[in-house]
């Protein structure tokens, strides 16, 4: 492969800039109804040079590895979500295809559609948890006070820079696919599977990913596999790209999820018990549901030790797309229900929540692995002091209830609110069997003292082979700037592991620092060129079924935050007057780089908290990209960012999904207490506030 | 229908029909792929190009209005020296975008400097607001703006203001 | 490729004379709308399109002691860069809410009132100022009072065969003068809608009072305007309450959503504390 560059070999290219003489378009013919059978496909006659291709021309497997039965290359018989596909036309001209698939109907008998997550058949269960510890029923027997609340996450879009897509070229025996996506190795076995040869055939290099949340990290393959087919059936390069639109409504999106809390409360307002119910929406297929419920369940109770849970968790199928990855798995859906949760216990007692959250027990982080803290240090003590330093939290909140209970009249001005939320970040890989992956690091120093570094894994940002750079040059005393960072060709790189839960920064940057230390020591006693690889295996998956009250992650990073905003009284348009952040992530590798993570982390968490509403009435968005804002840069807010050191600063750690778990809770409960109006839901509605206000 | 405009400081024609957007016009006809805007809509601003000088959604622009109008891509823009100022200014203030919202981010910044070449945060915050991007990093957006706006000025007029 | 005819004519009389021989064409200013509406590579258009781009004449801004007034083909960014006091505030900080720069360097005045599918955001200033909008066909020119550019169910009516060539504003003065958007700024949604309200008093009474709101539907209420004209500031909770109501009543004549009406309502309120204090 090497040596011999075709147009679209070039790397850092991004996929809407492959284009050339010769080169097919492929676009994608979809099922109209969420969910039925399917009864045919009529196609217009298609003119020379143009082709249809179905599920008859697949020649190796038709399911791609994910949810408990796979998911198809294209619906055969049944249609599970609007949008899947059914079918592609693929031709050189983008405005004859256009017009070809305009004229392309699907018939669909019709059967009913569901996505409904408050009650559901067994059948629709795609993974079920249980975790339980102490005596739940007893706990509650004697509690002093009982505290429920339902909590909603719904559906969002990842809007990543680019539109999903795949780009394939047979080139000699070997066929070389480029998508932009946070999992090479699996698009590599997707293709090699569905076109039935060896994976050695395939060649996988990334293309520029561009900031993704999360939402490239399955879907890519199956769209590589879509190209692929393409390709092999028309005999030229095939590129599909979806449109922006056609993205918006079809790809996958963040897990809704349902989740109840029902606490118990001792006499001196402790919780003695927690019992909560999760439903997760993971849509058609549930692809990563596993994954996704164990995360949801393990940090179903936030950073709250309790000495009674019951955690029963649903990962549920319904005819929605597919449904999951969203800056993490399962995690932030849980913080926020678990966030805002505490905050209505702590009010029901009268307590100020920041409060109650510093007095109540933590769980612990697992010794060893996790940090070298000791035992009884408690991380969020030093976080909740700092943000009540930054942010005035303890004197605002003070002002804002007491101004709330004589109740403030309206001629008063805007209402205020203030909120606190706490947070951390299990990084590392997966927890559930599904992830039995390896990470690996191969670095050489020449003897001109320039060091190369080659790993698998991708990443959306240039900061982070900045952070790589900054490590190795710390290590080896060599000048940061020259270090080259070689993506490998995913031919070499079988099992890699996603780039997912921050693994760039809490695993790559550890393989990194270890092969760089393996060679400064061999640097004194050998001659140049010095190698040396290091390697990650995960160590799953969690024991189970008991409830892990040591967080059962690789490693942990800490956080939290406060949102203030200010609220018109009547229309309750919100403005937001401050973030303040503060995050214990370890060894902070480049200060810059963290904090633009984390600013940049704040603005797309307050975006979808407060902006990006996404319903799906008919089975498909309500709502078209028209109306489906995002923050601006004018309505962003100040934002605050303090890293601190609650321990020895030992490693980097994952942080880029703090801000998502925690920001949107604090959001929901600065608008609560500005409104007067218990607000359990996200996106937040404004439109659902203004008409409980109205009343009935 | 034929249209006939200048690209870059060319002048071109091109067969299109006359509802075409303009960013497909320069992609599909130019190979002009630097406006990378995709919403269609004028949302998300990546596909901002200048239009007699000034900074449009290329997606809003029907062929038919290109007709005898100047266009400047990013393509054409990063042969002068202002790109240079700009790209320094970004930079110095360690602005990285995410490579899909950059080319608008310039020609926005060098509307921005033809409007007020000594830029507040104000005008930056308000014109920037045309683009859309998951990477937004305000602090070093605006830095970088304000340190291009400096660097202009002391190419142009051989200092930097106050 | 379907084929067009695109006219670029460099007058009214011209733009008449086209419109005259091709009934059906399709007249475009911005083309924002159009373009913004269409999901592919290209919108779908008219036969026959005349680009009113060329015409100075509905470029022109003119202002004399008792108004301004501007072409139809006024870009919305032009509007923003004139001098304060030229135009209006409300209108002006209504204007600055459409779109981003980008759009406005594109999307006209004329444009602006002559959307079928909603009211853009300067609609509602527009009506309380009592703006009048000029019509222009082959058979004549009429003057046209804003407000009459909703029909009897709130919704925008459409002049087909007609050229709107100016948009006239009274240069009148206002002791109190205030609009207000709801829903998300640039972007257009039927959660979106713009308050607006002029005032005159005289010695803490109302003396004229008009309000406008306007999304996908215009309200006004001259029964609630009338009831408020003599009532002295700050206004008894009663009259308020009176007036609410009756805005209520609008609303449910007109079918407007639950949602939409609370915010309305709840907006209104805000308006009358404004009121009350004196604050814009």
């Amino acid at each position: 492969m090497k040596g011999r560059r075709s147009p679209a070999n070039e790397p850092g290219l991004k996929l809407s800039d492959i284009s050339f003489e010769g080169m097919v378009h492929v676009v994608t013919i979809r099922s109209p109804e969420p969910s039925g059978t399917m009864v045919g496909i009529d196609l217009p006659d298609l003119p020379r040079g143009y082709f249809s291709i179905t599920a008859a021309d697949i020649p190796g497997a038709r399911y791609l590895p994910f949810g408990n039965a796979g998911i198809p290359v294209f619906a055969e018989g049944r249609v599970s979500y609007a949008g899947e596909p059914v079918a592609l036309l693929a031709g050189q001209d983008e405005s004859v295809l256009e017009s070809l698939l305009a004229r392309s109907t699907v018939r669909i008998e019709k059967t009913p559609w569901h996505a409904d997550l408050e009650s559901f058949s067994s059948e629709r269960v795609a993974s079920r948890r249980i975790l339980e510890r102490g005596d739940i029923d007893l706990a509650f027997s004697v509690a002093s006070a009982i505290v429920e609340g339902e909590y909603r996450v719904g559906a969002q879009d990842h809007l990543y820079s680019e539109p999903q897509g795949a780009f394939c070229q047979f080139e000699y025996d070997k066929l070389l696919v480029r998508c932009a996506t946070q999992w090479p190795s699996n698009v590599r076995e997707a293709v090699s599977a569905v076109l039935g040869a060896g994976a050695t055939e395939i060649i996988v290099r990334p293309t520029a990913l561009g900031e993704h949340l999360d939402g490239k990290l399955w879907y890519p393959s199956l769209l590589a596999c879509h190209a692929a087919l393409a390709a092999m059936k028309c005999r030229k390069p095939a590129l599909i790209l979806l449109t922006r639109g056609e993205d918006f409504a079809f790809s996958p999106k963040r897990a809704r999820a349902l989740i109840r809390h029902r606490s118990a409360l001792d006499p001196a307002g402790s919780l003695s018990a927690m019992d909560v119910r999760i439903t997760l929406d993971t849509g058609a297929y549930a692809p990563l549901a596993d994954e996704l419920l164990a995360r949801a369940c393990v940090d179903a109770c936030g950073a709250y030790d309790v000495p009674n849970v019951r955690i029963e968790g649903f990962a549920v199928r319904t005819n929605l797309p597919p449904l999951g990855a969203f800056a993490g798995l399962g995690s932030s859906q849980s913080f926020f229900a678990v966030e805002t949760h505490v905050d209505k216990v702590a009010r029901s007692l009268g307590a100020d929540p920041r409060t109650w959250r510093a007095d109540a027990p933590k769980r612990r982080i697992r010794p060893g692995r996790s940090r070298p803290l000791k035992p009884e240090t408690d991380p969020f003590a030093a976080i909740a002091l700092k943000l009540s330093e930054t942010s005035d939290y303890a004197r605002k909140y003070a002002s804002y209830h007491l101004l709330a209970k004589r109740g403030a009249q309206p001629v008063e001005g805007p209402s205020r609110g203030i909120g606190f939320a706490y947070v951390h970040q299990g990084s590392g890989a997966f927890l559930t069997k599904s992830g039995n992956f390896e990470y690996r690091v191969e670095a050489v120093l020449d003897e001109d003292q320039r060091l190369t570094l080659r790993t698998g894994s991708v990443t959306g940002n240039k900061g982070t082979h900045d952070i790589w750079r900054a490590t190795a040059a710390g290590i080896l005393g060599i000048p940061a700037a020259p270090i080259v960072i070689d993506a490998e060709d995913s031919v070499d790189a079988s099992g890699s592991g996603p780039s997912i839960f921050s693994s760039n920064i809490a695993i790559i940057n550890k393989l990194v620092a270890n092969a760089c230390t393996t060679i400064r020591r061999k640097r004194s006693s050998n001659t140049p060129p010095h190698a040396a690889s290091s390697m990650y295996r995960s160590l799953r998956p969690v024991p189970e079924p008991t409830y892990p009250v040591e967080l059962p992650y690789d490693d942990l990073a800490f956080g939290g935050a406060v949102v203030e905003v200010e609220m018109d009284p009547w229309s309750f348009e919100t403005r937001i007057l401050g973030v303040w952040l503060c995050v214990d992530g370890g060894l902070i590798v480049s200060e810059l780089q963290a904090r633009r993570a984390m600013e940049t982390g704040v603005i797309n968490a307050l975006s979808q908290s407060l902006y990006e509403q996404l319903d799906f009435p008919d089975g498909v968005p309500s709502t078209c990209l028209v109306d489906h804002p995002m923050i601006r840069l004018s309505e962003i807010p100040p934002i605050e960012t303090h890293f601190i050191d609650s321990g020895v600063r030992v490693a980097a750690k994952g942080i880029g999904e703090i801000p998502f778990s925690c920001v949107p809770s604090a959001l929901v409960q600065a608008i609560s207490q500005a409104s007067g109006i218990g607000c359990w839901t996200l996106p937040v509605s404004i439109d659902e506030l203004c008409m409980r206000a109205a009343g009935p | 229908m034929t249209v006939s405009f200048i690209l870059n400081g060319e002048d071109v024609s091109a067969e299109a029909e006359a509802g075409e957007r303009l960013s497909s016009l320069l992609s599909s006809r130019f190979g002009l792929r630097g406006a990378r805007g995709d919403c269609l809509s004028g949302l998300c601003g990546r596909c901002i190009v200048l239009l007699g000088g000034k900074p449009v959604n290329s997606c809003l622009v029907p062929a038919f209005r290109v007709q005898g109008a100047e266009i400047v891509t990013i393509e054409g823009f990063g042969r002068t020296d202002d790109y240079r100022d700009i790209m320094a200014g970004f930079r110095k203030a360690g602005f990285e975008p995410c490579g899909f919202c950059d080319s608008a981010r310039v020609l926005v910044a060098s509307a921005i400097m033809e409007e007020d070449p000594r830029p507040d945060d104000s005008l930056i915050v308000e014109r920037m607001s045309a683009i859309s991007c998951r990477c937004t990093q305000p602090s070093a957006l605006i830095a970088g703006v304000r340190a291009a706006a400096e660097i202009r000025e002391r190419r142009v007029f051989g200092h930097a203001g106050a | 490729m379907p084929e067009h005819d695109v006219f670029v004519p460099s007058g009214v009389v011209e733009i008449l004379a086209v419109m005259k021989q091709h009934p059906d064409s399709l007249l475009v200013a911005g083309a924002t709308s159009i373009m913004a509406s269409a999901t592919g590579r290209s919108a779908a258009l008219s036969p026959v399109v005349v680009s009113l781009e060329r015409a100075q004449e509905l470029k022109a801004i003119s202002r004399t002691d008792r108004f301004v007034e501007f072409g139809a083909m006024t870009t919305l960014s032009e509007l923003l860069s004139l001098r304060k006091g030229t135009v209006p505030s409300i209108l002006k900080e209504r204007a600055a809410g459409i779109g981003t720069f980008t759009v406005r360097n594109l999307a006209t005045l004329g444009g602006a009132l002559s959307c079928a599918t909603r009211f853009r955001d300067v609609f509602a200033p527009l009506a309380c100022l009592d703006a009048l909008a000029e019509f222009r066909t082959p058979q004549g020119s009429s003057w046209v009072n804003v407000n009459r550019l909703a029909g009897e169910n709130g919704r925008p009516v459409i002049r087909p065969g007609s050229l709107l060539t100016r948009i006239r504003i009274p240069a009148d003065e206002w002791d109190f003068a205030i609009s207000r958007r709801y829903g998300l700024d640039g972007y257009e949604s039927e959660r979106n809608a713009v308050l607006s309200c002029v005032c005159r008093m005289n010695k803490h009474t109302i003396s004229e009072i008009r309000i406008a709101e306007a999304g996908a539907e215009l309200v006004r209420s001259r029964e609630a305007e009338t009831m408020l004209i003599g009532r002295k500031l700050p206004l008894a909770e009663r009259d308020k309450d009176a007036a609410l109501e009756a805005y209520a009543g609008r609303c449910a004549a007109l079918g407007l959503s639950g949602v939409r009406t609370a915010r309305f309502l709840g907006v209104l309120r805000t308006l009358f504390e404004c009121l009350d204090r004196g604050e814009e």
